[in-house]
């Protein structure tokens, strides 16, 4: 007999009539949509990303950022001289938030100003003018005219704006005019900030932006038959050390390293559903072969061969794989639609604004799933396969118990499980370093792995525990114990699927409640300002809106006040990488406020610092850099180099990119920067919080485009935002939970199909519809307590790997370690929840049983 | 930015629309600009720098070379400045707010292999990367730089496949054209700009094109001019001719086209002779009449290419000849201007005597008229 | 105790339906020990099956102690399961999974006895059939006529007025059957209940008060004895 025929009359008929069949499907499919749709977001996300910035450097070889900030136009003198470069396109650019077109109010766009002049060599754009024929003087009036500014196609479409229309941006408190000359068609920069970008030309924005003789870039277009390392090296040395020469790409580098470790840890997540749904194909394959034993027997008596046999169930699995693999690319496609969204939210709010990525479904992806799909299945496939290859055709055709009756091997596993658990620990205690924590994922994997081979132990340990408690209880409890155990083989795995995403599940909620409440704390401890000020655009987007130090004095003269602290932050390049510098008042900082230093005596960090070239660094960027106590770093500044010793290192969960604190002294100093990006405001005692916030945005919210915000709100708002980014995590756990929940609901099928004959006599001495369906749900219930209970245990070490391990390595962040004692009655709830839900269709299915058939033995 | 549909034609306005301009200014806000009137007196080395009280100024240099193993070779590098009238952008204190926009154009015609290369440049002040000094010639755009060195002026310019660096010294003095300083473009006053050339500038120095590279040697015309309005309500384009004849005599001709199809009155020439002696000639004393037209495949305009000049009072018929006829510089990216520019070779007859010359000529206004594109 | 009226059983079958009985009409005292006897597929257990309610008739009538069950639903049958019919199997029917005691113990438990009790009647029952030292062990230590035993001790624990035997001894060795017979029959004549066996034993034939013969899903005859 050829495989063809067996596969055509045999496993087709299987697969198609087995409603199994389709629960493992699904499950399989969903298991891979999720894996596949994070996939799809993750590089929608990225190419959204690169996209913009391929638009923003267009021919650009290389460009010159200045390591303070923007930096003296003078450079460009030097620059000229050296022959090696072709073009050189100067950039003062600013992110502002949109006043008029009223449709667009706070909506931030980007103004670019740029030598309009020659442009053309470096952006690739065309701008559409009101006519074909333009009056060539108005045209080039237009170009260069303070009011003109040129916006994309999208934006103006989207807000119905037309050439000779009026646009406004807010500016600390000033309101910046302009009259659109022009738009600009390009797909790359349309597609940039969903098209919220604004050309301008740069003597204007130079002016306006109160930019006078400063540049923030310049974009050059070197000689292409010269190295450009090189080439880097040589202007740096003409250049000096207070601009960094570097390639376009090397600009978010940083940026990509991190979004690397989100999408990476994201990955993971969405891995986990894919796990569960290799142990759903294992699962059925497994108990396909306990079921058709008598089959196997016959077939071996006509004289099939094993490896026949063995191929006959491989080729099942993979079946399952390859649909499950095709209907989980199209499911993951459609589930990627709303995680596209949600992660570019995220993304933009931690850490780049990235432009609502365009949804695709790239070929190699749609590969990619299916021969996931396939490659689970045929992993999946092997044990079982090999189970019923073995089989010997006579034992086989005896008949069903048999299969349960011979030994099982737990103590190996146990042994195993042990071996596996000792590895993760080892792997654990590796050193951390910042970046991919392939250490800490593969201990993960073993953990998983390790809880995994305790399972049938436990399923016995349980069953035996439970023995005496269910004697004198109503019989379901006690004939569902004697079938846990009975049918470990199927239960086992069923199990171990379950446990593996719920411990997932509680490792995530563990460590994002430590994260939770190790934020809280820091708020805490960090904010207490009663009211906190700054420009309505500052909370959510990239904003260089900012305030004259004017506003902070005057509401420190209010007699309701005690103290302000005006917070001034800017971008350095710190080793050559964006570090957040934040310059404030910190003497009343310390007097109202605090850090949370590593080590070191408070007050005395704090005397160091203020007015003084002592400063703190936070504890992510610290950790990052290898940097201590005590060491002295040099922070470029518009003076060139300046030599700060690092004071304190302090615990700081705002920024994921690092972050340096100095006196605000010292920005006036170094930097002539008197700005404000956000006031503290601490008032006297026996002040009215709201009444006071209520004045501060009569007297300044409208007027200087200033947000004010009591404690508790701002609060709020960081928390919201947290939560937000949290959001797509539980998503991923959820899922991992149906996927799981569909493997309890086919172990139970099967096991209502097994136990026909048994339901008969049940029912046949008297057990009514409703008693069958309670033993049914309660050996569902045994499931989810046994899942439950390895769960939170594999839960809460993997927790541990999860906060200290690849978290600490992926973000730098030490995370307070708490366990939020609700989880053992969530995860108690989700648990039985999810048994029970799965077990109905099952127990339904159970009660109906066709009691002459399922008794007949004549 | 792409290049057939943004940039304005500036070199247009440059050179036809001042004018306009300046009568567009209400009333109440008078141009800050000068008008070029007669009784200009002339001061060198003062008037060879910028003249940023003048709409419009630039300094054009042309020359037949030829190097030792005997290709010939013809150029043209052109610097242009005008000025810019904005009241905003005059607060603007800026590096970058325009005053002036700079705009240069490059050119060599590779006659012994029948090649034409030209490039163009235009750009603001922008802290030195253009500029015109006052009180000497120099006048650069990035490395493209005309600059009075001693008694001389040294011309720079390259790009990937071309590089001049010419050192240029007067054979003769300069020569003012016109008449009381001014040489006419229009009937209204101010309608002219203040005009003088060195007709006979012996040069050498080095040429590249493309990969071959030669020591060449041969005779340059400058001309410097500038002046706030330079044509005329209805004036469609000009044609000018600048000769060095071998008996050391040179002539420059210019007649303006108006859109009726017929010359205006205001075309004019100069006589230099050997001694460096000048004449001014009104537009009777000198006929131009074209002999030949060009059509070029890059515009579809049709340039007359080929001419007979002829002055009765010196005694002089001449019939001119393009080096090359496709010399056509299609300036798209800076001043959306198509004209022709040549190197081109005269023969003829003076005074009974049999002569040869080189020199340029330029054709403008035959590829577009004022205010259309493409 | 028992009646049937015309009562007809089909298989439906979209070609060939299957009559498993024709119109059968039987009444059955109480307290009497009647055997089905008849080749296979003559309609035994389907006629057993009914009578426990594990199937419903296509047509006819069934009367328990004079009360029709026409409109009898899943769980009137389940409620006469529980307390008065018994039924006992060729092949035992215990539950692999539990011990002798406990099998016997599961009717009474199904049934809302409290687990005391019903461990208490399932030792007397278990007693009864001889097997008092067999009561912790699982079906898979018991030899077939110990198995059959501890079902018989199920079937008998809830003091059913009704007992329904199909082919008890069908899967044991002559001298087991006999003793399970003799178990039976004096089970039945001491608690007065009423016993219905399938069966091909000759054997059961001296136990019996009266015999009915089916052929062709018909009753073909009834032998009863004084």
């Amino acid at each position: 007999m050829s495989q063809q025929i067996l596969l055509k009359f045999i496993s087709l008929r299987h697969l198609l009539h087995e409603k199994r069949t389709w629960l493992t499907l699904i499950g399989v499919a969903l298991g891979i949509s999720v894996f596949v749709s994070i996939r799809i977001a993750n590089r929608s996300v990225l190419q959204a990303y690169h996209q913009s910035v391929d638009a923003f450097a267009g021919e650009t070889t290389l460009e010159i950022v200045g390591r303070s900030g923007p930096f003296n136009e003078r450079l460009l003198i030097a620059l000229r001289k050296e022959a090696a470069i072709e073009k050189i396109s100067p950039l003062v650019q600013s992110v502002l938030p949109i006043v008029e077109p009223a449709s667009a109010a706070e909506e931030m766009l980007l103004l670019m100003g740029i030598d309009l002049l020659q442009e053309q060599d470096f952006r690739d754009y065309e701008i559409q003018g009101e006519s074909d024929e333009i009056e060539i003087t108005s045209a080039f009036e237009k170009l260069l005219d303070p009011e003109s500014i040129f916006l994309t196609e999208a934006f103006a479409a989207r807000h119905r704006l037309k050439i000779g229309d009026a646009l406004s941006v807010r500016m600390g408190g000033d309101v910046l005019s302009f009259k659109v000359a022009a738009l600009l068609k390009a797909k790359d920069i349309g597609q940039m900030r969903d098209g919220n970008i604004a050309f301008l030309d740069i003597a204007t924005a130079q002016w306006r932006f109160g930019k006078i003789g400063q540049l923030d870039r310049i974009d050059l277009i070197s000689d292409v038959q010269l190295a450009l390392d090189g080439l880097i090296t040589q202007l740096e040395n003409r250049l000096g050390d207070g601009v960094l020469v570097r390639r376009p790409k090397q600009r978010n580098r940083h940026v990509e390293k991190m979004l690397f470790s989100f999408q990476m840890n994201l990955t993971a997540l969405s891995a986990i559903s894919l796990f569960v749904g290799l142990f759903l194909i294992y699962n059925t394959l497994l108990v396909s072969v306990a079921h058709r034993k008598k089959e196997i027997g016959m077939l071996r008596a006509l004289g099939v061969d094993r490896p026949q046999i063995f191929r006959l169930f491989t080729i099942e699995g993979i079946a399952i794989g390859l649909f499950g693999g095709f209907f989980g690319v199209l499911m993951g496609a459609l589930l990627a639609r709303w995680v596209v969204q949600v992660l570019s939210t995220t993304v933009t709010a931690l850490y780049v604004p990235i432009p609502p990525s365009p949804f695709s479904l790239p070929l190699p992806l749609f590969v990619e799933g299916i021969v996931i799909g396939v490659l689970v299945a045929a992993f999946s496939a092997i044990y079982p396969a090999w189970q019923a290859a073995r089989l010997k055709p006579r034992e086989a055709m005896e008949g069903i118990y048999s299969s349960e009756e011979t030994g099982f091997k737990h103590g190996k596993l146990c042994v195993l499980g042990s071996g596996a658990g000792l590895l993760a620990f080892l792997l654990s205690q590796m050193p951390i370093r910042w970046g991919m924590s392939w250490n800490g994922y593969l201990a993960a994997a073993l953990l998983l792995a390790a809880f995994s081979f305790f399972v049938p132990s436990t399923i016995l340990a349980f069953s035996r525990g439970i023995r005496y408690f269910v004697r004198n209880r109503a019989p379901a409890w006690r004939l569902a114990q004697g079938h846990l155990e009975q049918a470990i083989r199927r239960n086992a795995p069923t199990i171990s699927a379950f446990m593996g995403a719920l411990a997932m599940m509680v490792s995530v909620v563990i460590m994002i409640e430590s994260y939770r409440k190790t934020v809280l704390i820091w708020i805490d401890q960090t904010i207490q300002a009663d009211v906190i000020g700054f420009p309505a655009s500052y909370m959510t987007s990239d904003s260089d809106e900012s305030m004259p130090d004017i506003i902070r004095s005057e509401i420190a003269a209010l007699d309701t006040v005690e103290a302000v602290d005006g917070y001034r932050s800017r971008i350095i390049l710190f080793r050559d990488a964006p570090v957040e510098l934040a310059a404030r008042d910190l003497a009343v900082h310390a007097a109202h406020s605090d850090y949370l230093f590593r080590k070191g005596s408070r007050d005395r960090l704090f005397q160091d610092a203020i007015g003084g070239t002592t400063l703190f660094v936070s504890e992510v960027l610290a950790n990052r850099l290898e940097l201590n106590e005590g060491d002295s770093i040099q922070i470029p500044t518009p003076q060139g180099l300046i030599p700060f010793q690092i004071g304190g290192i302090f615990y700081d969960y705002g920024t994921d990119g690092g972050k340096m604190v100095i006196d605000r002294s010292q920005i006036k100093k170094y930097w002539q920067d008197q700005q404000i990006d956000a006031l503290l405001v601490y008032i006297k005692e026996g002040v009215d919080v709201v009444s006071l916030s209520q004045q501060l945005r009569s007297q300044w919210g409208t007027r200087q485009g200033l947000s004010f915000t009591t404690q508790r709100d701002f609060k709020t708002e960081i928390m919201a935002i947290f939560d937000q980014t949290f959001l797509i995590t539980y998503a991923l756990e959820w899922i991992a939970i149906v996927v799981a929940l569909l493997g309890i609901a086919n172990t139970l099928f099967v096991s209502i199909l097994e136990r026909q004959r048994e339901i008969g006599i049940l029912r046949s001495i008297g057990a009514s519809q409703p008693q069958v369906i309670r033993i049914v749900l309660a050996e569902a219930v045994y499931m989810g307590l046994i899942g439950n209970l390895i769960a939170l245990v594999c839960g809460f070490f993997l927790s541990l790997l999860l906060i200290f391990v690849i978290n600490k390595a992926s973000f730098g962040w030490t995370l307070q370690f708490h366990f939020p004692p609700e989880i053992l009655l969530h995860s108690f709830i989700v648990a039985i929840g999810t048994a029970l839900l799965a077990a109905f269709l099952p127990a339904r299915k159970a009660a109906r049983t066709d009691l002459k058939e399922a008794i007949a033995y004549e | 930015m792409n290049k057939s549909a943004c940039l304005p034609l500036i070199l247009a306005i440059l050179l036809f629309a001042g004018s306009e301009l300046s009568q567009a200014e209400p009333a109440s806000e008078p141009s800050r600009f000068k008008k070029a009137l007669p009784g200009y007196a002339f001061s060198f080395p003062r008037d060879h720098g910028n003249h940023p009280d003048y709409l419009i100024e630039w300094w054009y240099f042309t020359g037949n070379l030829q190097s030792q193993e005997g290709s010939a070779y013809g150029y043209e590098l052109t610097f242009f400045r005008r000025g810019i009238e904005n009241k905003v952008a005059e607060e603007n204190p800026s590096h970058w707010a325009v005053r002036d926009l700079y705009l240069a154009h490059f050119a060599i015609s590779d006659l012994s292999n029948k090649g034409f290369f030209y490039d163009e440049k235009i750009s603001r002040e922008a802290i030195g990367k253009a500029g015109a000094k006052i009180g000497k010639m120099a006048v650069w755009i990035d490395r493209w730089s005309a600059v009075q060195t001693g008694d001389g002026i040294r011309l720079l310019a390259d790009n990937a496949t071309m590089h001049i660096d010419l050192n240029l010294i007067p054979a003769k003095p300069l020569v003012v054209h016109g008449d009381q300083g001014i040489s006419r473009k229009g009937d209204e006053a101010g309608e002219a700009s203040h005009y003088y050339s060195y007709t006979r500038l012996r040069t050498q120095g080095t040429v590249r094109v493309k990969e071959k590279e030669a020591t060449v040697t041969g005779l340059s015309w400058m001309d410097h001019e500038f002046g706030s309005s330079l044509l005329g309500a209805g004036q469609v384009g000009w044609d000018w001719f600048s000769i060095q004849l071998d008996d050391g005599s040179e002539y420059m001709f210019y007649q303006i086209r108006e859109e009726n199809g017929s010359n205006d009155p205001v075309s004019s020439a100069t006589v230099i002779d050997t001694e460096g002696k000048s004449r001014h000639l009104s537009a009777q004393e000198f006929s131009l009449k074209p002999t030949r037209n060009w059509t070029s495949p890059h515009s579809g305009a049709s340039y007359p290419v080929a001419w007979e000049i002829a002055v009765p009072s010196e005694g002089l018929s001449l019939t001119s000849r393009p080096a090359l006829d496709d010399q056509e510089l299609m300036t798209s990216q800076s001043t959306r201007v198509t004209y022709w520019e040549g190197a081109t070779h005269f023969s003829g007859q003076k005074k009974g005597r049999q002569v040869q010359g080189k020199g340029y000529v330029e054709l403008t206004g035959y590829a577009q008229t004022l205010k259309t594109q493409d | 105790m028992i009646a049937l009226k015309k009562v007809s059983k089909i298989y439906p079958h979209s070609t060939h339906p299957v009559k498993a009985l024709n119109e059968i009409s039987l009444s059955i005292d109480k307290g009497s020990f009647c055997l089905l006897m008849g080749p296979s597929g003559c309609g035994k257990s389907t006629l057993l099956n009914l009578l426990g309610g594990l199937d419903l008739p296509t047509s006819g009538e069934i009367l328990f102690k004079g009360q029709s069950t026409i409109d009898f639903k899943d769980s009137d049958w389940t409620a006469l399961r529980r307390s008065e019919i018994g039924m006992i199997f060729q092949f035992f029917n215990l539950l692999p999974m539990l011990t002798a005691a406990e099998n016997v113990a599961l009717p009474m438990l199904l049934r809302g006895n409290p687990p005391d009790l019903a461990k208490q009647k399932s030792i007397a029952a278990l007693d009864k059939v001889g097997l008092a030292h067999r009561l912790d062990h699982l079906p898979s230590a018991l030899s077939g006529g110990e198995m059959q035993r501890v079902a018989i001790a199920r079937a008998m624990a809830i003091s059913p007025l009704l007992l329904l035997a199909d082919e008890p001894t069908g899967n044991l060795d002559s001298h087991t059957g006999n003793e399970i017979l003799s178990l039976l029959a004096a089970q039945t004549k001491a608690l007065g209940l009423t016993l219905l066996m399938a069966t091909h034993s000759q054997q059961a034939r001296s136990f019996a008060d009266r015999i009915i013969f089916m052929k062709d899903s018909e009753i073909e005859r009834i032998e009863t004895r004084p």
